[in-house]
């Protein structure tokens, strides 16, 4: 512990890598000039102010919460029953289903996104936010089985069989065992599935019809340099909520593994 | 004796798939007796504790608690409570909530509910902890919460499933004497489940000793040391000295044989051991055995032999002893009174025995 | 909790909705994806003869061959770049950090924000009058900006590399956390080195971690269309480029859809032909 290592600066350099070109975006948000460049002429929250007037970006923004609180519900509620099943029940083709389930987070983007809208126009669902939420619960999925999954993996069985034993039904023990000691574990997969859909852009891209997300609504705005400070201003708030929204469900995931004796150590 | 059987269990089976878990087996506990279900791991104990309780479905068979019928009543009706070789303790309740969580929605009051919750707490030696968080606890408190949370129910029957195995050897040692004391002063029947023969021996009334889906033998622990039903049984409990002996003539209460090293003697007759065979086998446990550097005397049977390995473990020590005409060396243990280890490996030594140490271990099984 | 038979029939009515909703959103578009394959556009309608034409024009177009290889090779050296550089700070986060869930956490921290965003800040910085040239203008490094950053493979594969970073390092660092240190120490015991130690025990012990980490990566960037759409430019280009532009502005469903089957079928041999080399390779080295 005399002097870092070699490996630890790398470590620290990588991080630097990992952060510095984001971190860009919020830098250049108070950019009082429209060309993102250095020097940096003056410090200013005009950007910032001018989003407010905007209604289609508003429109979009509201479309994208809805649709993400959609598709986290729905993603986390199949998830709930999938990750219980993987977690505590044997069964036949058991393996195949979890790989299956995993499946949306190797596909190419686009290959998704192609194959969803020849399906969704095929079986007559015109593309809108009905079909982006259909194409992000997909999507979010996995997430939500591997969080919920490792939610139950911390859960010791016998609590159940312990809230039976003292006279509770099948009901009062979900109510009163599970889904106290899951709920974390619940939250934690909302909040990433909902990051999941209001951040994707390729699968709301396709599936766009008059109505449209935010990321899809940030992609008609890169083409027009004038419209950049306020790209940079929208760009960094988004950075901003994402990140929150993670470290409150890192925040949820933790708690949940702490709850349990000794969790994970 | 019938209308005094808490639990009987009728020609229970289970299996799982072609896997026999617990295979037919007959059993009655006693109203407030301490109870052992003790053998190896994966014989099937846990799974016939769990039938008890109500968590499998026995494949086949029948059991009756205080002489109603549990076919078909689920855990959560069953006048058993148990406690779980996790403890189980719900970590996002408090003690007192823990404990408290059986009453609760059952139309209790809440100061009644607080009283005996109180009173639990108390019982375990955790007396003022209610506000305790769960994960908080040691492992022998949360062993005691999980004793309070099932006792306050005042179930009819507690069932333990390795109730000790998570604790360590000091700690164990103590809470089997609580335990022990707990069960005397509340008159309920505790079946427990260990894989442990001290811990059954020194708690329980009875002991029922399982082997691969097998009941065994059902005994106070004296009689399953002194007369175990078979050779298995033998090894598992204790330390024994197996040999092969010849029965010469059958009396009525005993048997006369003769054995490779210490020729002829009557022994006693073993009632729980299958009769039959000129072919037996007996056992001598090491503590039963006189060793001394001349022939002792006054011992109904002798043998001379050199001592191969000595073990000494402090209250006593074990010497093993190599003798013409046997295959493993014999162990003999004796108390360590004087604090010295008399004999060295290579010293000759004699070993002697009386009749009535000798056990009658039934048919030779390596011999069959 | 109660005898086999009603524990698999629990098990497969909870995984019921999730393992159908997923199978049927796969297999349902593939399937349709294959008839649409076979049609071929006319001006406003979908002719609905069945003919191998989009094939021939796949197979015999030198640009969609062109642009195929291309993401193929892209996504290889984005893998192999973003693999490499992983790899010591997985090793660093499993076997020597002191806060491991700190550094894991800030390793992913980055990886929630939005895709979209982060490429959208390496076209900022990697432009002609971007954040890196004028930085360097205006300490002197540079008396003109260079043009070579921006709208290029390179800029491609920098932008990729740095998006699938977290993807990288977790499945490695997965595979570092489970080895048995005590294995380590064994190594040491019997005489190895540090650098022979990690040769014969610690690598091999994680090619699972690598083979998963590189299909990880490889996959979804080869069908990536974000990346080269924005940093690109027209010597960047991929594959997603051209089918989003049958969906889009060319109007060519049918080969669209040739082409998403072709460009997953090459993924898929690329990866087969990866993994047995790779764990072939595992076997040689101990």
């Amino acid at each position: 512990m005399t002097r870092p290592s070699g490996l630890a600066i790398y470590a620290i350099a990588y991080l630097v890598f990992l952060y510095l070109p984001v971190l860009f975006l919020p830098l250049f948000s108070f950019n009082d000039g429209t060309i993102v460049a250095f020097p940096i002429k003056g410090w200013t929250l005009e950007w910032y102010r001018q989003l407010g007037g905007q209604d289609a970006l508003i429109g979009a923004l509201m479309n994208s919460v809805i649709v993400g609180l959609l598709a986290a519900t729905l993603a986390t509620s199949m998830g709930l029953f999938a990750a219980r099943a993987y977690v505590r029940y044997r069964f036949r083709g058991k393996k195949a289903s979890e790989g299956l389930v995993m499946l949306p987070l190797v596909i190419p983007g686009i290959i998704v996104a192609s194959s969803m809208l020849v399906l969704f126009i095929s079986i007559g669902i015109k593309p809108s936010l009905t079909a982006i939420t259909l194409g992000h619960t997909f999507l979010a999925l996995p997430f939500a089985v591997s969080i919920l999954k490792s939610a139950f993996d911390d859960f010791d069985p016998s609590l159940e069989e312990a809230a039976y034993d003292l006279g509770s039904g099948v009901v009062e023990t979900f109510r009163r065992v599970t889904l106290p000691i899951v709920a974390p574990g619940i939250v934690a997969s909302l909040l990433v599935t909902f990051t999941v859909s209001f951040d994707e852009f390729v699968l709301a891209f396709f599936l766009s019809g008059s109505e449209t997300t935010l990321p899809v609504y940030i992609w008609s705005q890169i083409r027009f340099p004038a419209k950049l400070p306020n790209t940079l201003a929208l760009g960094s708030l988004l950075l901003l909520a994402s990140v929150a929204l993670l470290v409150v469900a890192e925040f949820f995931r933790r708690r949940s593994a702490k709850s349990t004796f000794g969790g994970s150590k | 004796m019938t209308e005094q059987n808490i639990i009987q269990l009728r020609q229970i089976e289970k299996r799982f798939g072609k896997v026999v878990a617990v295979s037919k087996f007959d059993l009655d506990l006693r109203a407030g007796e301490f109870f052992s279900l003790l053998g190896p791991s994966g014989c099937g104990k846990t799974t016939a504790l769990r039938m008890i309780a109500g968590f499998q479905e026995p494949t086949s068979g029948k059991i009756i608690i205080d002489g109603q019928d549990m076919d078909g009543i689920p855990a959560n009706q069953r006048p058993t409570n148990m406690v779980f070789q996790s403890y189980a303790i719900f970590p996002h309740l408090n003690v007192g909530n823990n404990v408290a969580y059986g009453l609760r929605g059952k139309g209790i009051s809440k100061a009644e509910i607080d009283t005996r919750v109180a009173q639990a707490l108390e019982m375990v030696e955790l007396g003022g902890l209610q506000s305790r968080g769960a994960t908080e606890l040691s492992g022998g408190q949360r062993q005691r919460v999980a004793l309070a949370r099932s006792l306050i129910m005042r179930p009819k029957v507690l069932l333990l499933d390795e109730p000790l195995s998570a604790l360590d050897k000091k700690l164990r040692e103590q809470m089997q004497f609580e335990l022990r004391h707990l069960q005397q002063e509340l008159g309920i029947t505790f079946v427990m489940v260990t894989h442990d023969q001290y811990e059954a021996m020194t708690m329980s009334d009875r002991i029922g000793v399982m082997f691969e889906g097998r009941l065994v033998q059902v005994d106070a622990p004296p009689t399953l040391y002194a007369k175990p039903c078979n050779n298995e049984v033998a090894s598992f409990i204790g330390e024994m000295n197996f040999f092969p002996a010849e029965v010469k003539a059958e009396h009525a209460e005993s048997l006369t044989i003769t054995t490779p090293c210490f020729g002829t003697m009557e022994i006693e007759r073993n009632p729980n051991v299958a009769t039959g065979g000129r072919a037996i086998e007996v056992g001598i446990r090491p503590e039963q055995l006189e060793i001394s550097a001349l022939e002792p005397e006054g011992y109904d049977a002798t043998t001379q032999g050199t001592v191969r390995n000595v073990a000494f473990y402090g209250e006593n020590v074990h010497y093993h002893v190599e003798v013409d005409g046997v295959k493993k060396p014999i162990a003999a243990s004796v108390p360590n009174y004087f604090h010295t280890v008399d004999y060295r490996q290579g010293d000759t030594v004699w070993l002697g025995v009386q009749s009535a140490s000798v056990i009658d271990l039934g048919q030779d099984q390596s011999k069959s | 909790m109660v005898n086999f038979k009603s524990e698999a029939s629990r098990g497969i009515a909870l995984s019921g909705p999730a393992t159908l909703y997923v199978g049927l959103l796969v297999a349902a578009p593939l399937a349709i994806l294959v008839a649409y394959s076979l049609w071929t556009q006319t001006y406003v309608s979908v002719d609905r003869t069945v003919t191998l034409a989009n094939y021939r024009e796949a197979f015999t177009d030198p640009l969609v061959r062109y642009l195929m290889i291309r993401s193929v090779l892209i996504a290889g050296a984005v893998t192999l770049f973003t693999v490499a550089l992983a790899y010591p700070i997985a090793y660093f986060i499993a076997l020597k950090a002191r806060r491991k869930t700190l550094w894991l956490l800030l390793i992913t921290i980055p990886f929630w924000s939005s895709y979209l965003l982060r490429v959208f800040a390496w076209k900022l910085i990697l432009g002609f009058n971007g954040v890196l040239n004028s930085a360097l203008l205006s300490i002197g490094v540079i008396d003109t900006p260079l043009t070579f950053l921006l709208y290029n493979e390179f800029a491609v594969v920098l932008t990729l590399a740095h998006a699938w970073a977290p993807f990288a390092i977790l499945p490695i660092y997965v595979s570092l956390q489970k080895i048995d240190l005590s294995l380590l120490e064994a190594a040491t015991d019997l005489g190895n080195s540090a650098v022979q130690r990690f040769l014969r025990v610690t690598l091999p012990l994680t090619i699972p971690g690598i083979i998963a980490a590189c299909l990880i990566i490889f996959i979804p960037t080869v069908g990536d269309y974000v990346t080269p759409s924005l940093v690109g430019g027209s010597d960047g280009k991929m594959i997603a480029n051209l089918i989003q532009v049958q969906f889009g502005a060319a109007n060519n469903w049918p080969l669209g859809a040739t082409l998403s089957l072709l460009a997953m079928m090459s993924v898929g041999f690329v990866a087969i032909v990866f993994v047995l080399a790779a764990s072939g390779l595992g076997r040689r080295i101990r």
